[in-house]
């Protein structure tokens, strides 16, 4: 019974790390420089400087070219 | 730590960014305290903006959930980073909430893009630099 157990145990554990190892590389094609063109999906969207204000994000690349970084957090 | 470790390697190409007119911005997950806090503790060289309601990120597609952020492979990435001097501080902001880079505009131009498929799996900076300097 101990061993049934503990081999249930195991194998649950294992698939656990390779499930979790597929989706944490998700794949891995995420990377792409080919130039496109943004559509839509920002054109509402507004994000807030360090004084608390709001402004389109889109202004952020209107007017010039920007490296745009998404922090994941602050730790 | 990851977010510090992506600071440190920007540091290092922001120079030949400002020489080709390129700005730096970063957006982050937290507040606008949380995000003065860490500009002033890791020096980071360029704008910041805060999206607390990840609108943002979820327009950009980014990723998120547990397993991204505290997978194997995450593990794994973080023990490396851990091997290059930087350390988890306390979270401020979505933890489960991935990062991405996107080079863009002017106007609609969409140079460059990169979704971190997990935590720490951050885009290629030699890509980045290339995109955003090309002519």
């Amino acid at each position: 019974m101990k061993i049934s157990i503990i081999i249930s145990v195991s194998v649950l554990l294992m698939w656990m790390v390779l499930l979790t190892g597929c989706i944490a590389n998700g794949g891995g094609a995420m990377q792409d420089n080919a130039t496109e063109v943004l559509g839509p999906m920002t054109a509402d969207l507004t994000v807030n400087n360090l004084d608390n204000e709001a402004l389109a994000v889109a202004s952020l690349w209107e007017e010039r070219r920007v490296v745009l970084v998404f922090l994941r957090h602050y730790g | 730590m990851f977010a510090r470790q992506q600071v440190a390697d920007l540091t290092e190409i922001v120079a030949e960014l400002d020489e080709a007119g390129v700005a730096l911005a970063a957006i982050g997950s937290g507040t606008p305290e949380q995000a003065r806090e860490f500009m002033a503790k890791f020096k980071f060289p360029g704008e910041m903006y805060v999206d607390p309601s990840l609108s943002v990120y979820k327009a950009f597609g980014l990723e998120r959930g547990f397993w991204k952020t505290l997978g194997p492979a995450s593990v794994g990435r973080g023990l490396k980073a851990m091997t290059r001097g930087f350390r988890q501080g306390g979270s401020a902001g979505d933890l489960w909430q991935q990062g991405g880079l996107f080079v863009l505009g002017p106007g609609q131009q969409l140079l460059f893009q990169h979704r971190n498929p997990a935590a720490g799996k951050q885009a290629d900076l030699n890509a980045v630099l290339a995109a955003a300097t090309a002519p």
